[in-house]
């Protein structure tokens, strides 16, 4: 059976430099703008929505839910997606879905095996994972994306290129693909210390499509997941510089 | 006309309802204090997190104080700079949707605007022209305001802020954090007169600030001889009283030259007890009223911000379409408001 899903979503992308709003209903994705220009999404984003709520002729009030990308990703874009979207879903008084990033580069890239996401590079330091396809679809159990038919090899967090490459030697013996923000910089990377054959995705999916994100979305608010604006918080994954380094301190017993 | 202020310059996330400009009906100021203290200043990454986490219980909480619900809110305050661009970048966000799902306006406020409107709350409120002594972690300036929204900076500070320096060599002799109000009540005990620090002569500028100087000697000063409780108490003295005396330094010169009505001082050092009583005391000599505000006003709050708003909606009118692609500014220059000046 087909699930019909009528809600209708206004949809949120920031994690990355790509600034991307979809408006996503019973007929799918409805309309979805993305543009990559870096450093200006706290400008362009709200006109953006409005741009999006006019092209399908739709009011404010007329969004069932807002979903928003939380992450891992740019912590100030994150930011301002989260606080963005709180400030409509708290004006109009309607819920948010939190729609972790990763599951977008799953769902966008579910016809890969073997994919790695690499996303975000700060202080040497990226945010990833690596999924292959389960060999068991559809198995409920934790660290399964079960929906994408990916199985969570290495789970998501942050480590230096090195060390990534250190768990994939493990586990990646054939050809891996690579998506997320960071890819083209990791791929290049990964070619020259893993054994086997490193690629990027289709270029069209290295970056979160907005409007996956109102798809995941939809489903997400079908299924009771939406929450009040007050919980919408980006999931960094990644601590503060300064608390690395503070916790780094306090272990050298440099600090009291 | 109710109008909510959102501030989240720094490290404090503050939401207020004020009525006409004038009338606090809620203040709700999260401070995130225990946060930053055991880093000895802000960090900006864990100011923001902070900031995305407390926004909307703020606001909420501020209009469950005030008794209002939002569809009563008629326009929406932001501060949109200067300060930590990732913490303006939460408030102006949040704050622009916000207005934008009410349908009302949004009124982008400069910080120091905010600050000087800090005096504006209330029933007596300073007459024009006014001089403004806005001195805090990252601002001390003199601003000569003839009417509302008519800003002009006559003195500002060629290095660190007055509030800064405060801050730092509290930090240097091992006060909690933030250091400024602890060293201004060791200084109590001290003797002001025991260290000798210079009136910084600055070349080039008619007037202008300089504390940094002070700031190093103070700090080389505790390094020195700094183990007892009696220098330490010395040396707070002496080195508020320098920085003190230094603020005051142009007002009687300016007041003369401008005929300035009024003298007003705010922002966080405006809580300091010294500036306070010879901010007295000159005032007194010179004729003028002195406006300080209550101490919960002196440090950063979205009522201050809701009342700037208040009146540059006012000056500037309701033709405001650009805010829609607002983005704030960490080095946003103080601008008067439109041409209409009230």
């Amino acid at each position: 059976m087909v699930e019909k899903l009528a809600n209708r979503i206004l949809a949120v992308e920031t994690s990355t430099d790509f600034l991307g709003v979809s408006i996503v209903d019973a007929g799918g994705v409805r309309f979805e703008i993305t543009t990559s220009q870096p450093r200006i999404h706290s400008a362009l984003l709200l006109p953006l929505c409005v741009y999006a709520l006019e092209m399908v002729d739709v009011e404010l009030n007329d969004i069932d839910c807002f979903a928003v990308s939380t992450g891992p990703g740019s912590f100030t874009g994150l930011r301002i997606g989260c606080a963005a979207v709180q400030g409509l879903a708290l004006a109009r008084n309607k819920p948010v879905v939190k729609v972790p990033t990763f599951e977008v580069y799953l769902r966008q890239c579910r016809g890969y095996d073997n994919l790695a996401v690499v996303q975000g590079r700060a202080k040497g330091q990226t945010v990833c994972a690596f999924y292959r396809r389960a060999l068991l679809p559809y198995q409920n159990g934790e660290g399964f994306w079960n929906e994408y038919g990916f199985e969570q090899v290495v789970t998501i967090g942050p480590r230096s290129y090195e060390e990534f490459c250190q768990d994939l030697m493990k586990s990646a013996k054939e050809r891996i693909w690579v998506t997320g923000d960071a890819a083209y910089e990791f791929a290049e990377f990964a070619s020259t210390c893993l054994p086997c054959e490193v690629r990027l995705v289709d270029e069209y999916l290295l970056l979160p499509r907005p409007g996956i994100v109102g798809l995941i979305g939809r489903q997400m608010f079908a299924h009771g997941q939406a929450v009040h604006p007050s919980l919408v918080v980006p999931e960094y994954y990644r601590k503060s510089y300064a608390e690395v380094i503070f916790s780094q301190r306090q272990d050298e017993g440099e600090m009291p | 006309m109710l109008m909510l202020g959102i501030d989240t310059s720094c490290d404090d996330t503050s939401c207020a309802v004020v009525e006409d400009g004038q009338k606090i009906l809620s203040n709700v100021v999260s401070s995130q204090t225990d946060l930053h203290s055991k880093y000895g200043g802000v960090v900006p990454e864990i100011a923001s997190r902070r900031h995305v986490e407390i926004i909307v219980p703020v606001t909420e909480e501020a209009l469950l104080q005030a008794g209002v619900t939002l569809s009563d809110i008629d326009g929406v305050s932001v501060t949109h700079g200067p300060g930590l661009i990732g913490a303006l970048l939460v408030g102006t966000s949040f704050a622009k949707s916000l207005a934008y799902g009410l349908g009302v306006p949004l009124i982008p406020v400069h910080h120091l605007a905010g600050h000087i409107y800090a005096n504006f709350l209330g029933k007596d409120v300073p007459k024009f022209p006014v001089l403004n002594l806005v001195v805090s972690g990252g601002h001390s300036e003199l601003i000569l305001m003839k009417s509302h929204g008519h800003f002009r900076i006559v003195c500002q500070t060629l290095d660190d802020a007055a509030g800064e320096v405060f801050d730092k060599v509290a930090r240097e002799m091992g006060l909690p954090f933030p250091g400024g109000p602890y060293l201004d009540e060791l200084a109590e005990f001290g003797d002001p007169g025991s260290i000798f620090f210079p009136l910084p002569k600055i070349e080039g500028f008619e007037y202008a600030y300089s504390f940094s100087g002070i700031k190093t000697r103070a700090i080389l000063e505790f390094q020195a001889k700094g183990e007892s409780e009696e220098f330490k108490a010395d040396l707070a003295a002496s080195f508020r009283k320098a920085v003190v005396d230094q603020l005051l330094h142009p007002v009687k010169e300016v007041i003369d030259k401008t005929e300035a009505k009024s003298f007003a001082i705010s922002g966080g050092v405006a809580a300091n007890m010294l500036l306070r009583r010879e901010a007295e005391a000159l005032c007194k000599e010179l004729g003028v009223p002195l406006y300080v505000p209550p101490p919960e006003l002196c440090t950063d709050n979205g009522a201050m911000i809701a009342a700037a708003g208040f009146f540059k909606y006012q000056c500037v009118g309701r033709d405001m379409n650009e805010w829609l692609y607002l983005s704030p500014s960490a080095g946003l220059e103080l601008e008067s408001w439109g041409d209409g000046y009230s």
